[in-house]
Formats: structure tokens, C-alpha cells, sequence
């Protein structure tokens, strides 16, 4: 709208005829009209349109609250936005200063716990003002002290079935919940936070809005969207906007340009002609220091400067007498708070001697007391403070409180809080000095004389004093005044000197608090840095807790910018990064750093060198800061186990030089050892998948074949030869021998194929035999093969069954792939594959390309199994046709086994030998055989993978396009890649011979934690997502040799628990229990199963189940190798592996909980 | 002329190291496969310049031991150390992701990052994509050239 006259006729001739919205007038008259031009309309036009142009400045009823929604202009600007306001306030300013001179009452009502005249204040207000947000929240407030929270949850129900604003009943909540007595202030913060969290990025400015309004803590937040905050304040009640202003500008005021200072001041000035607050003459001078010499003293300035004077000298009795008699009249002067507060420490007296009402200042006293003597209760009671703090922030006497808190909380000062209570305070105090730039504190009137205030004149002019260090304000006055003007030598001597005069010891915790506060700022300045980490170790190990305000950002950063720095050989820098909780990395930097400064490469060697450090700093580096995860990172601790030693050598060193912990340090021994034990133990099995029982097999087969084999020797007599080599279309002839014949010692490998072609005539070595005995050795051999190879409890395939075979090795290679999102399963009938539900889910991949990356996938996941399935068929034995990509092929031919028997078997004369002969051979058949399936999937399975997963990354980024951004389905793809290589590797090592080297024994967690670990790497780490507890009460010991046999039974049973019920995820719940009593050890392992599991289908599987067993223990059936439920398989293992016969292996279900319970009698399991 | 690969990935390896010993036949390779397995390595002998994976385990992996936590940003953790025992050899990072840690530093930023730490150092990197082999092969050779 222009300025013409016209216009302004024409719109109000618009708005007459209706022809202008609400929205539309609203946004008009509020930003395309100066003030003079909106007047003009405004008078032109009925008294409702002063309501709808202003927002309803004066609800009559609360469901009118923030009714008449304001109007925001993307172009408007900050300052435009606070200038609205005070055209408000203008017009509004003796309903204001009504306002002021009532709420001082209301505020002492409060503090005073005088309700009755709270309430006839607020009903005043309510009557000669209007409704407003203000008044909502002291009903609440006052329901809340009387316990009354039903009727604060009907005035929110109203609110919201009533009220005409969206916000006013959100908002009244979250004020409801804060004052609430028995909240903590962190729950109130999480609730704060997880609303915060429902709005969307882009809606950056209503997060704003809540951190605003909601969060008491907001000081040091950076608002970038100050326009938006304040003008979603404008539609409050007047009394609401003059509180909103008050409460934003303090935020605000450090991020203006000298324009909007300049035309802020402006608006103040004549804010501070008519309004009785004294607010604006305060803010006038922050904004202008020219203005500090006209600054309006509150007629409280004189009680201030009486008890401040007394606390000056140290007069601490006096100071709690007149502060008290103070502050039960006007117990909103919150300054004399703390000088009353002090000043009973100082004098060893309680809160309860001056104040006995049950009420808020009352409260509020005693645990300030309690917070400034820093006593058991100290954590609790600040905590309990901070929620006082929260019920009373809506109050302007929450200020001072608000200060001294932070100065518990944190090291430096906002200053945002700084100006907050210069605002709002009564009157001018020590806290003014810092509100100002420089020295414009001097500017100040001075008024009364006061001494406190001459001496900080003084010493900001830098004149001369005389310190009394027994009087510590006038030290405290000192420090401040120097501190400001930056003359940090100074305060640091005076602190010093301080120190020197009274007895460190003996001082009030909060005396010590600000002179360690102060020293470390001095320090700090003074760039110091190593003595002002050194003094912060120092008060940490004094007091044993470390205070959150000796923490500030600034020195960690000094300390990461000069990592080479000398200063890093100081013991307590480490330190201040552990107890500070810095991350892993920036510990370990800090220790590295240290131990380089101090020619050290690991920690163990700090004894050793006898550096002069404090024995307790050397204690707790090595104790807190010198734990594994951050030393990892080292160059002098190369592996796993190195990492345990070097631990190790720490905790050894800490025994002798701290021995009252010697318990403490032993179990963690303890818990290193048994970790490390279990690493060995998984790894043990990982290296134990390939395994023939041959010590069983002996015993079998040396029983078995005695008595055929002494036939066999016996078959010498070449008499035989004749015999046994005619055949009935033969013509006799008794000189023609067929004869075999061995050697006597071997021959070289090269010359044995001569021999194999006939008999070498004349050669010394060799001794003729019947071709019967030749014969009977083909036999015995087979049948020793034979158990070598398919006996069901001690042979290779029962083993190569149990422990690669059933679903072990596609699991493991398979998982890779899952664990990517790469591979889909097949649908539940038929051949197909289906999608991959993470794709589908979030927006991690475009939707227009979905459906072909899914067909994409169906794709590789039927080449990625087929190449399993290829894999697998290579680790079976061959035995039949069928069997063609078998790699384990024990058929020898004709000649293999008469050159066994010429140059290996056919020499032995024992059976014991021959057996052993026989397992040597074909051990060293299958050691080739496991060389070619390692060649075999290094060079073949491996490099098909990688193949498969090149090509799918072609493909993906055929479909993406040329984009230099990876997606994230191409992230997967590389990272699938890497890991499916080292995965091949893994398994590739399966294959090599067992070493049989057992652990020599070992408790039953250790085999339980490994098989579990073992199952988890197996099994895509679910037992990790799912719950699993244990409960063992088995102090046994168990013999090594049995390691193997417990492995293989437990894996089996976790096997079984995820191959069923993986679908459950992290709601799987598994439970085990051992225990070993009586002569028996029973394991007991349960889980809840999963949903799409028939449970009627389960019955019968459990009844076939027990059956089976019965059966196999009655020796009625055999151990199926293959596909079968692995009960038998359980049962092989207590049987062959524990060679236990008696054993009970039982299945139950009931009530979703499926159990299966193992009970072994212990003889000759444990030592 | 000597130079050290620090990759876990075989396949990605075995292609760097024919690459090099076709085409720079004068630069003796070696090859470790983690962070504390590299570290080693040029802790006891001098390189002359060293190929660096980003993402790397703390250890060897073998058979069936535990491979330590993996690290997104093994690679700065090595040059870290580096420039921390004053290591001088030259460093060039061939990683095959445009981004790390779930996306939160583009390689742009990281190789800012890199730049300004171990500026003595740190000479850049090579983004490895097995389908477009001329590409990384190009830049590893131009690298390489400007060292011999």
C-alpha cells in the first residue's frame, strides 16, 4: 500500500464492503502500512478490527487466547518484527505497568507461599487486563503446590476442546509438565526432545520455537529464525507479548547489527519514558553505555548495599541476620540470596534458624546451602535445585538462581545469562560488572557509598588496594574486577596470595570451587596450559568428583591443536581427557602423546623408568585411562593377544603399587584371561571341522580285524600261488608262479611304478607272498577304509557331516550376502525368488528404480546359490555316480594299491601297526584332497563370487547412471565384496587337518561362550540381537579331550534354535542353564519359538524325536548323516565323543517354550 | 624404489599389485591387509611411498581369529600415527567409496581433511572401481610418476 491518502481510503472502503479477507487485512495492515497509516485505518474502521490488526492484545476469556492467529511475512525483518511489539505496548502501557507493580506481589506471594494473595492479584489482572497465557500457568502452578493436578488436566482439556489457538493448549502443557514437583528435569528434557524430534527438517523454525519455549536451559543456542519466534509470539495476551519480549531479547541482543541496535534503542527509549519496568532503562543502558549514568536504582538498592557491605567485611552473622529479616518481606530481591547463604556457611548455621516456613524461598535456600557445601547430598540436591529451577523459571526471581546454577554446571558464563539478570534484576550487584563492555560499569550512578561498590570502582580503575585475604568478597571483587579487565596476572597473584593466607583445607566448598574456577581461568589466559590441567587433576583427586564447571571447550581444543606440544608430558593430561569423556581416539591420542614426551612405547613401562609423577596420577592413568580399547591404536601392540599381555602388565604393575584394589585387579586378570581362552576356544573349533576319530577307530578295528589278520600273515606258504592264481581254463602248470611280493624297506617313490609292473627277480629286497595274501590285504584295508570313512560315530563323514556339511557351509557364506541385503529367499513353493523387503523399505533407493534393482537381485541371488550349491557338492565323499564334483574320493585303483601294499603295508607283521599304516594313507589321501578344495575355493569359489558381485555392480550402476555419488545399495555391493573374500578365506581354512590339540581342560562356560560365539559368526551374529541368558552353576572342570564333543553338541542345539526361529530377531529368547550336582551335568537350553511355526506339527515332530532317541540309545537305530533333525546326532556325540552311555536327551514344549534338556553322568568328564 | 599396499580386499589387491608389477617393474611391492599389520610394516622399514585403504580391520584376519573392530577410517587413523612417530613416506589413499561413515564426509571432505593434517604427507587419492579399471589405473600411474 502506498502513502497517498487514496490508498489508505480505498482499502478501507475494501475492508467496509467486505471485500477483504481476515488473512488478507491482517497481512496488509501489518506490513505494507507505517504506523501513522494504520492508526489512521484503524480508526476508521470498527473497534473489531483494532482486535483482528492487533492479534486480540486483550482476550477477555482464556479460550480466546491466541485466538486470532498471526500473520507472517517471509520478507519481514527482526527488528520489524520486535517493533510490532512495542506499538503494542504502546498503545497497551498502562495495562503494562498495572501489570508490573501487581506481579512484584504475585512474586513474593509465591516465594512467601502467600496464595491468598496471589490469587487476589491474579483476579485483579484478570479483571482490569485480560486472560492471558501468564495467569494459566500460576493456576497451574498454585493447583501443582497444592497437589492438585486433576484440575490443571481439565484446564488443558478445556483448553484444547475450547480454546481457539492450536498452540495455547500445547503449550500449556508442556508448562504444566515442567512445573510438575516430582518430575525430573531430565525426563522433562527427554519429553522436550522427543517432541522436537516429530518435526521435520524443513520445519527448522517451529524446533526453534520449541527450544524457545520450552527448554529452560536455551542459552547457548544459536536461533537463526529470530523473525519467525517473535512474530509466533505476537497473538498472545499483552501481558504474555511484554513476557515473550523480555524472555527473547536477552537471547537475541548479542546477534544484532548496529542498525537494529541503533533502531532498537529507539523503540526502548520510549518504552522507558512510560513504563514503570525498569527492564527497559536496563536494557536501554545495555544497548547505549551513554545511557548508564540516567539508570533508574530500584528503592531495594539500599537493603542490597547493607547486607553486600557486611558480607564485604566478613560480617557473616550480621549478613544472615539482616539478609533474613530482608528477605521474609521482600524475598524477591534474589540477590541477598546468596550472600545469605554464604554467609551461614561461613558461620556453621542452618537455613531452618532463620527460615522455618514450608515454602519456596525456604526450599530454595536450603539446597542452595547444600549445592555451595558440595556435601553427600551434593549430586541430589543440585539435581533437586535445578528442578526448582524448572518449576520457577516462568518467574522473574528465578534470575540470580539461574546464575549460581550454571556456575555449578558449567565453567564459563553464557552471556546471554549475564544480560537475563542484569534485566531482570532489582538491583545493581557484583553479577553487573560482567553485563557491560569494558569498564561501563563506572558509568553506573553510584548511589549510597556503598563499599563494596567504591572498591570495585576502584580496582577496574586500576588504583591501588590494600587486600584482605581473610575477607573473601573482597578477594571474590577483586578477581572479578581484574578478570574483566583482563589483567590476569594480577588476579592470578591475588589468588595466590589468597591461597597463602588461609588455610586451603578449611575453606567452604564453594570457596573453593571459585578460586579453582578462577585460578584455571587465569591460568588459562595466561596460556598456562599445562598447569591449568594440572590444577583441575588436582581438585578432581581432592574432591573426587569431578565438577562439570571446570570443563570448558576451549582448553580441549588447545589441547588437540597442540598435540606435539611439551606439555603432553604431564601425566594429567591423559587424565583430563579420560575423566572429561573424551572419545576413544582423543584418548588414545593423549596417551600417546604422553608416553612419546616421556620416551615410553607402552604404558607397562611407566614404573620401570621411575618418572616423578603423583603416585595416585600414575594409578589412575594406568588403571582408567590404560584400558584396552584405548592403547589399541598403538604401534607397539600389534595384535589381539599382545593387547591382553600389555593389560595384563599394567594390572601386575597396579597390584604392587596399589594393593588395596588387588581384588579388583585380579578379576579383571580373570576376565582378560577368560576371553582370551575363549578366542583360543572358538578358534580351536573353527580348527577342528576336518576330523576322523581314529583313536576310537582304532580300538574297533583292532578288536575286529585280529583274528583276520593273523590269517593274513598266516597266508605266507607260496604254494598258495599256484592255487590260488589257477583258473579252470588254465592248463596247469605247477612251475608258472603267480606270486605278489612287498619290500623289505621302501623304495624311492620314482622307482616303485617298475615295481608295480612285476617282479623284480634277484632283488635282496623284496619277499615273495601267495596273491591270496595279496588278497585278504585288499580286504582288510577296504574294510578298515570303510570304518575310516562311514563309521557313523568316529568316522570322517559323520564329522564332515556334522561340522561343514549341516548347513554350516552355505550358512556362513550365505549369511554374507544377507547381512548386505543382497540375497532374497526363494518363495515358499516353487522356484522363485522374492524381493528383498529392506529395499522396499525408507527411501533408500529411488522407487522408479526399485523394480528393476529387485529383478536384479532375484538374479544374482539365484546365481549366488547355485555357486553355493556347486560348492557343496564338492565337500562330499564319493560313492556314487551321482557324486561327480566330489572332492573326496578314497577309491583307490589297482595300481595305487599294489604299490601300497609292495612298498607300505605289506612288510607290517602287527595289526596294530597296519591298522595305523592304513589310517596314514588314507589320511594322506585326504590331506591332497583337502589342498585341492582349498585351491578350489581360493581360486575358483572366491573369484565367482567376486564376479557375481562385479557384475551386480555393473548393473546397479547401469541402472543409477553416471553418478559420482555412491548409493547406497553400491555401498553394500563393495562392502559385500570385501567381506565374501575374507569369509572364502575363513572357510577355505576349514579344510586342513584337526591337530588334535585340545585345550588341556576347561570350564563349561568356556565351551559354552565359544560354541556361542562360534554359532553367531556362523549365523550372521544373531545371538548377538537376541536375548540370551545364562545361568551356570557348574564349578567342574572337564577334560580337554572332551572339547570337541561338548561343541559339537551345544552349536548343534543353537543351530537348530536359529534354523527355526530366526524370524524372532532381537525377540528371540533363549535361555541356558547348567548345572553339575549328583554325579550328573545337565544343560537345559530353552527358547520361545517362533510364530510361523505349527504347533501341532511340532508336537508330532517332538514324539518322532524322542522315539528316535530312545531308539538310538537302545542301539536299535543308526545316526543319519544327513537332513535329520541333529537329535541323533546330539546323541552320537554324548555316546562317541564324551563316551557316555548313559545319557538322557529329552524335547518338551509347552506354552510357547520349547526346551530341550541333556543330562550326562559325569564320570571321567571332569577332573 | 619401494612401496607398501595396505587393502584387505584380495581381489582389489591382487589387481593393484599386477597392475603395478606390469607397468613399474623398478617398485618392489609389499602388502599388508589391516591397520596394525600395515603399521608394523612401516614401523620397521622405510617406504618410499604407500598405497592406503580407507577402510580397514584393526588386524589380520586369520582362520577363525577375530579381526578387531572394523575401522571406516582406518586409513587417517595410519597417517595419524604417521605424522604422530614422524613417518615421511608419501601417502596415497585408493579407496573404492565416493563417501564414509554412512555418508557424513564425501571423499571431497575427506581429502580436505587429510590435506590439512598431514599436509607433509598426504598426497591425494585414487577412487578404485573395478569396472572402470583405465580410469584408477591412469591417476595411481600419475601419482606415481611424480614421485620417481
Amino acid at each position: 500500500m502506498g502513502k497517498s491518502n487514496d490508498n489508505r481510503r480505498h482499502f478501507i472502503s475494501k475492508v467496509n464492503k467486505g471485500k477483504v479477507s481476515r488473512h488478507d487485512f491482517k497481512g496488509n495492515i501489518r506490513y505494507s502500512c507505517d504506523i501513522d497509516q494504520r492508526i489512521y485505518i484503524l480508526n476508521k474502521l470498527s473497534e473489531n478490527y483494532w482486535n483482528l490488526a492487533y492479534n486480540n492484545p486483550l482476550p477477555k476469556t482464556e479460550s480466546l487466547i491466541a485466538s486470532e492467529e498471526t500473520f507472517f511475512s517471509q520478507s519481514t525483518s527482526l527488528i520489524e518484527e520486535i517493533k510490532w511489539f512495542f506499538e503494542v505496548f504502546k498503545h497497551y502501557n498502562y495495562h503494562l505497568n498495572l501489570f508490573t507493580e501487581v506481579n512484584r506481589t504475585i512474586e513474593t506471594g509465591i516465594l512467601l507461599g502467600n496464595t491468598s494473595n496471589v490469587d487476589l492479584c491474579t483476579e485483579k489482572i484478570e479483571k482490569e487486563i485480560s486472560s492471558s497465557l501468564y495467569l494459566l500457568i500460576i493456576e497451574m502452578y498454585l493447583n501443582e503446590q497444592e497437589n492438585n493436578r486433576k484440575a490443571n488436566e481439565e484446564i488443558i482439556n478445556e483448553l484444547s476442546i475450547n480454546g481457539k489457538s492450536t498452540k495455547l493448549p500445547l503449550i500449556a502443557e508442556f508448562a504444566k509438565l515442567r512445573m510438575e514437583k516430582d518430575l525430573p528435569p531430565w525426563q522433562y528434557d527427554s519429553t522436550v526432545e522427543h517432541h522436537m524430534s516429530m518435526y521435520p527438517n524443513d520445519a527448522k523454525y517451529l524446533s526453534e520455537y520449541i527450544v524457545l519455549k520450552f527448554e529452560p536451559f536455551n542459552f547457548d543456542f544459536a536461533f537463526e529464525n529470530k523473525e519467525f519466534i517473535v512474530n509466533f509470539e505476537s497473538d498472545f495476551s499483552v501481558i504474555d507479548r511484554l513476557n515473550s519480549i523480555q524472555t527473547i531479547l536477552p537471547l537475541i541482543l548479542h546477534t544484532l547489527n548496529i542498525d537494529e541496535v541503533n533502531e532498537l534503542e529507539l523503540e526502548i527509549k520510549q518504552m522507558s519514558l512510560t513504563s514503570k519496568d525498569l527492564y527497559w532503562d536496563r536494557l536501554l543502558c545495555l544497548l547505549n553505555p551513554k545511557h548508564l549514568n540516567n539508570l533508574m536504582l530500584s528503592p531495594y538498592q539500599k537493603n542490597h548495599d547493607k547486607v553486600a557491605d557486611l558480607f564485604f567485611e566478613g560480617e557473616y552473622l550480621r549478613v544472615a541476620e539482616l539478609a533474613a529479616t530482608a528477605l521474609h518481606i521482600n524475598p524477591e530481591i534474589q540477590e541477598l540470596h546468596s550472600y545469605f547463604v554464604k554467609s551461614i556457611i561461613f558461620i556453621g548455621k542452618e537455613v531452618s534458624e532463620y527460615f522455618n516456613e514450608d515454602n519456596v524461598l525456604t526450599q530454595i535456600l536450603k539446597l542452595m546451602r547444600s549445592m555451595l557445601l558440595k556435601d553427600e547430598k551434593y549430586t541430589a540436591n543440585r539435581e533437586k535445585l535445578i528442578a526448582e529451577y524448572y518449576n520457577n523459571s516462568f518467574f522473574n526471581f528465578s534470575s540470580c538462581l539461574l546464575q549460581d546454577l550454571y556456575t555449578d554446571l558449567q565453567f564459563e558464563m553464557p552471556g546471554t545469562i549475564i544480560t537475563k539478570v542484569f534485566l531482570t534484576s532489582n538491583v545493581i550487584s557484583h553479577r553487573s560488572i560482567q553485563a557491560f563492555e569494558e569498564n561501563s560499569y563506572l558509568e553506573l550512578p553510584i548511589v549510597n557509598q556503598s563499599n563494596w561498590d567504591k572498591f570495585v570502582r576502584r580496582s577496574l580503575r586500576n588504583e591501588s588496594l590494600i587486600l584482605d585475604y581473610a575477607k573473601f568478597y573482597q578477594i571474590e571483587l577483586f578477581a572479578i574486577s581484574k578478570i574483566k579487565n583482563r589483567n590476569f596476572e594480577s588476579a592470578l597473584k591475588c589468588l595466590n596470595e589468597f591461597q597463602l593466607h588461609n588455610k586451603y583445607s578449611e575453606m567452604p566448598e564453594f570457596v573453593k570451587t571459585w578460586f579453582t574456577k578462577s585460578k584455571i581461568k587465569c591460568l588459562y589466559e595466561l596460556k598456562l596450559i599445562g598447569e591449568t590441567v594440572n590444577l583441575i587433576i588436582e581438585e578432581y583427586f581432592r574432591s573426587n568428583i569431578l565438577y562439570d564447571h571446570y570443563y570448558f571447550q576451549d582448553l580441549m581444543d588447545e589441547l588437540i591443536e597442540n598435540d606435539e606440544s611439551p606439555i603432553y608430558g604431564e601425566i594429567s593430561i591423559p587424565i583430563f581427557f579420560q575423566i572429561t569423556k573424551q572419545s576413544r581416539s582423543l584418548c588414545y591420542d593423549s596417551i600417546a602423546n604422553f608416553l612419546i614426551q616421556n620416551e615410553l612405547r607402552r604404558p607397562s613401562e611407566l614404573n620401570e623408568k621411575k618418572l616423578d609423577f603423583d603416585i595416585k596420577a600414575v594409578t589412575f592413568f594406568l588403571e582408567k585411562c590404560c584400558i584396552k580399547s584405548h592403547i589399541e591404536d598403538s604401534p607397539y601392540i600389534n595384535s589381539i593377544d599382545a593387547l591382553s599381555s600389555e593389560r595384563i602388565s599394567i594390572l601386575n604393575c597396579l597390584k604392587k603399587t596399589n594393593p588395596e584394589k588387588l581384588k579388583k585387579y585380579n578379576e579383571e586378570i580373570l576376565n582378560i584371561t577368560k576371553e582370551d581362552t575363549i578366542r583360543k576356544g572358538v578358534k580351536h573349533i573353527h580348527e577342528s571341522r576336518i576330523y576322523v576319530d581314529t583313536d576310537s577307530l582304532f580300538k574297533i578295528l583292532n578288536a575286529d580285524i585280529t583274528e583276520v589278520f593273523d590269517r593274513y600273515l598266516s597266508l605266507d606258504n607260496k604254494r598258495y600261488s599256484a592255487l590260488s592264481a589257477l583258473t579252470l581254463d588254465e592248463v596247469f602248470n605247477p612251475n608258472r608262479v603267480n606270486s605278489m611280493f612287498y619290500c623289505l624297506e621302501p623304495v624311492e617313490p620314482n622307482l616303485l611304478q617298475f615295481y608295480s609292473l612285476g617282479e623284480p627277480f634277484n632283488d635282496p629286497n623284496i619277499v615273495r607272498v601267495p596273491i591270496i595274501r595279496y588278497t585278504h590285504f585288499v580286504l582288510l584295508f577296504e574294510e578298515i577304509k570303510n570304518e575310516f570313512i562311514f563309521n557313523e560315530d568316529f568316522g570322517f563323514k559323520s564329522f564332515l557331516s556334522m561340522r561343514i556339511r549341516h548347513g554350516t557351509f552355505q550358512n556362513v557364506l550365505r549369511n554374507v550376502f544377507d547381512k548386505y541385503n543382497l540375497i532374497g529367499s526363494k518363495e515358499l513353493s516353487g522356484d522363485e525368488y522374492k524381493e528383498i523387503n529392506y529395499w522396499k523399505e525408507g527411501n533408500r533407493i529411488p522407487k522408479m528404480f526399485e523394480n528393476r534393482l529387485q529383478e536384479l537381485l532375484k538374479i544374482s541371488s539365484r546365481s549366488i546359490d547355485d555357486l553355493i550349491d556347486l560348492a557343496r557338492s564338492w565337500i562330499k565323499i564319493y560313492e556314487q555316480e551321482e557324486d561327480k564334483n566330489a572332492m573326496f574320493d578314497f577309491s583307490f585303483s589297482d595300481f595305487e594299491m599294489r604299490a601300497i601294499f609292495i612298498n607300505r603295508v605289506g612288510r607290517i607283521n602287527n595289526s596294530q601297526d597296519f591298522i595305523q599304516e592304513v589310517f596314514s594313507i588314507l589320511f594322506d589321501r585326504m590331506d591332497k584332497q583337502l589342498n585341492a578344495i582349498r585351491q578350489r575355493i581360493d581360486s575358483e569359489l572366491s573369484s565367482k563370487f567376486v564376479d557375481i558381485i562385479e557384475q551386480m555392480e555393473t548393473d546397479v550402476a547401469s541402472i543409477y547412471g553416471n553418478n559420482n555419488k555412491t548409493s547406497q545399495v553400491e555401498e553394500q555391493i563393495l562392502a559385500c565384496k570385501t567381506e565374501i573374500q575374507k569369509v572364502t578365506n575363513q572357510v577355505q581354512q576349514w579344510f586342513k587337518m584337526s591337530q588334535n590339540q585340545y585345550v588341556d581342560e576347561f570350564p563349561i562356560e568356556m565351551i559354552l561362550e565359544a560354541s556361542i560365539d562360534y554359532t553367531n559368526s556362523i549365523n550372521g551374529n544373531i545371538l548377538n540381537i537376541a536375548k540370551v541368558e545364562r545361568n551356570i552353576k557348574c564349578n567342574s572342570k572337564y577334560k580337554g579331550k572332551y572339547f570337541e564333543g561338548f561343541g559339537d553338541m551345544l552349536i548343534n542345539i543353537f543351530d537348530n534354535i536359529i534354523k527355526n526361529n530366526k524370524d524372532l530377531y532381537e525377540k528371540l529368547d533363549i535361555k541356558i542353564m547348567v548345572n553339575s550336582e549328583n554325579g550328573l551335568t545337565k544343560i537345559i537350553v530353552s527358547n520361545n519359538i517362533s510364530p510361523n511355526i505349527d504347533v501341532e506339527e511340532l508336537k508330532i515332530k517332538i514324539q518322532d524325536i524322542k522315539r528316535k532317541v530312545s531308539n538310538y540309545r537302545d542301539g536299535n537305530m543308526a545316526n543319519s548323516f544327513e537332513g535329520d533333525s541333529g537329535y541323533l546326532k546330539i546323541c552320537r556325540c554324548i555316546s562317541a565323543d564324551l563316551e557316555q552311555g548313559n545319557y538322557e536327551v529329552n524335547v518338551e514344549y509347552s506354552n510357547n517354550k520349547y526346551e530341550v534338556q541333556i543330562t550326562i553322568e559325569n564320570k571321567n568328564l571332569i577332573i | 624404489m619401494k612401496g607398501l599396499l595396505i587393502e584387505d580386499d584380495p581381489n582389489k589387491a591382487k589387481k593393484v599389485l599386477n597392475f603395478l608389477s606390469e607397468n613399474f617393474k623398478d617398485i618392489e611391492m609389499n602388502h599388508k591387509i589391516s591397520y596394525q599389520s600395515g603399521l608394523q610394516e612401516i614401523f620397521e622399514n622405510e617406504f618410499d611411498f604407500i598405497l592406503l585403504d580407507m577402510s580397514l580391520p584393526t588386524y589380520d584376519q586369520n582362520s577363525s581369529s577375530s579381526s578387531g573392530k572394523p575401522r571406516n577410517f582406518g586409513g587417517r587413523d595410519i597417517l595419524k600415527e604417521m605424522k604422530r612417530y614422524k613417518k615421511h613416506s608419501k601417502v596415497i589413499v585408493v579407496t573404492q567409496y565416493n563417501e564414509f561413515d554412512g555418508g557424513s564426509i564425501s571423499i571431497n571432505e575427506l581429502d580436505s581433511q587429510l590435506k590439512t593434517k598431514f599436509d607433509d604427507i598426504y598426497k591425494g587419492y585414487v577412487i578404485y572401481k573395478s569396472q572402470r579399471t583405465e580410469e584408477w589405473q591412469n591417476e595411481l600411474s600419475i601419482f606415481l610418476k611424480s614421485f620417481i
